[in-house]
């Protein structure tokens, strides 16, 4: 009985953590980190569900698995320098660049990303 | 290697004709082992001089042939002996065409011969049969000795002399297709396809909370954002069946307006900004 009260409060404890944590980051973070933090579970989400497809399917056609959940990792990547970029508490590391140029960026990655994807396709 | 053959075997002749001072090579006992495809073992004896094989092994590209043994300068088999010359010498049976082998030593005066997939395949599968095999090893100081291991069957078709000239019509070219790959039914497939694609509906769903509109993209964004899609188009473009080197024309026609709308889409948002 004492356990199960513990378990409990414990659950309590974490849901309360959780829901604060979700409050503080909608509170704090900038609208912009938050579009690309959706963007990265977006890539996260995709790579996902192809790895379980693979592990649970096969793997056939071996390259077209490749090139998707490589594109997934290189899609979060991307967004992940993005962030980075264009984070303000990352201002100081980044003194050059600007938010703009850094999209610039992505941009141009992502062409690249996508053709060496396409070609890897089959 | 048949003239190293023949001085090894003038150079032990000489020494056994010129005199008694020469010492007799004694072979410890000599493991053979055939392996089946599945690991098990279909021949595995172990011999000593002058046994012979208990059984006549069938050896196919997928049943590896081993052979080891140890080499000593004494009759206690105190002393191990490195030789100069560690041959397994096969004798087809009914053509005496010779495969010789040569053996591999590991610890000082300990020989290993295996006959794997690959040694099989370039000197054994052309000349089925049955084969003699003996232990042909020699030293110049300890002279030489012979031992004959006994006979192993070896399966495989007989191969056509690469220099006979057939005339007339040929056997038919039949093309074996390989196994079909095997595939999840449709549906699985198709749930998958779907599962994959939800995230994308999830995510317009997400910025549409957060307050992403497309109504709020100016002109100067949306060309440039019209160029990178057409990007994406031309590389699925790409993907369905236009070649390399069109599509390399059309990205390099793209390249500058694309740079160029770019340019002047961000530049406008960053100076809005400042």
């Amino acid at each position: 009985m004492a356990s199960q009260k513990q378990t409990q409060t414990q659950t309590d404890t974490q849901a309360v953590a959780l829901r604060s944590l979700a409050r503080r980051y909608t509170a704090q973070t900038p609208r912009r980190l938050r579009v690309i933090d959706a963007y990265m579970a977006f890539c996260v989400a995709v790579g996902v569900v192809q790895f379980v497809y693979c592990a649970a399917a096969g793997s056939f056609p071996y390259n077209a698995f490749l090139a998707g959940f490589g594109s997934a990792v290189a899609c979060f990547v991307f967004a992940a320098n993005l962030r980075m970029k264009t984070d303000p508490q990352n201002r100081q590391q980044f003194p050059g660049s600007s938010a703009e140029g850094a999209f610039g960026e992505f941009v141009f990655c992502h062409v690249v990303l996508h053709f060496v994807v396409a070609n890897f396709l089959g | 290697m048949r003239l190293l053959r023949a001085v090894f075997a003038s150079a032990v002749g000489l020494c056994v004709l010129g005199g008694s001072s020469l010492a007799a090579i004694h072979v410890g006992p000599v493991h053979v082992k055939v392996m089946e495809r599945t690991g098990d073992k279909q021949v595995s004896q172990t011999l000593e001089y002058p046994q012979k094989l208990a059984s006549t092994p069938k050896l196919t590209a997928s049943t590896p042939f081993s052979l080891a043994f140890t080499a000593f300068s004494d009759a206690s088999h105190q002393n191990a002996l490195a030789l100069d010359q560690a041959l397994v010498v096969m004798r087809h049976a009914s053509t005496g065409d010779e495969v010789t082998l040569a053996g591999k030593m590991g610890a000082h005066g300990s020989y290993r011969v295996d006959v794997a997939r690959k040694q099989f395949r370039a000197q054994l599968a052309g000349q089925p049969g049955k084969y003699t095999v003996r232990l042909v090893l020699g030293s110049f100081d300890q002279g030489a000795l012979v031992y004959p291991v006994g006979e192993v069957q070896v399966a495989g078709k007989q191969a056509r002399a690469a220099d006979t000239v057939v005339y007339g019509r040929r056997e038919e070219i039949r093309h074996r297709f390989g196994e079909p790959q095997k595939m999840p039914s449709v549906l699985v497939s198709l749930a998958f396809a779907v599962l994959a694609a939800a995230p994308l509906g999830a995510l317009v769903a997400a910025w549409q909370r957060m307050g992403v509109r497309v109504r709020s993209v100016d002109g100067a964004a949306a060309g440039f954002l019209a160029l990178v899609a057409a990007y994406m188009a031309l590389a699925a473009a790409y993907w369905v069946g236009v070649r390399l080197l069109p599509t390399l024309a059309y990205v390099l026609a793209l390249a500058l307006p694309t740079y160029v709308a770019g340019q002047r889409a961000l530049s406008r948002r960053r100076a809005a900004k400042q």
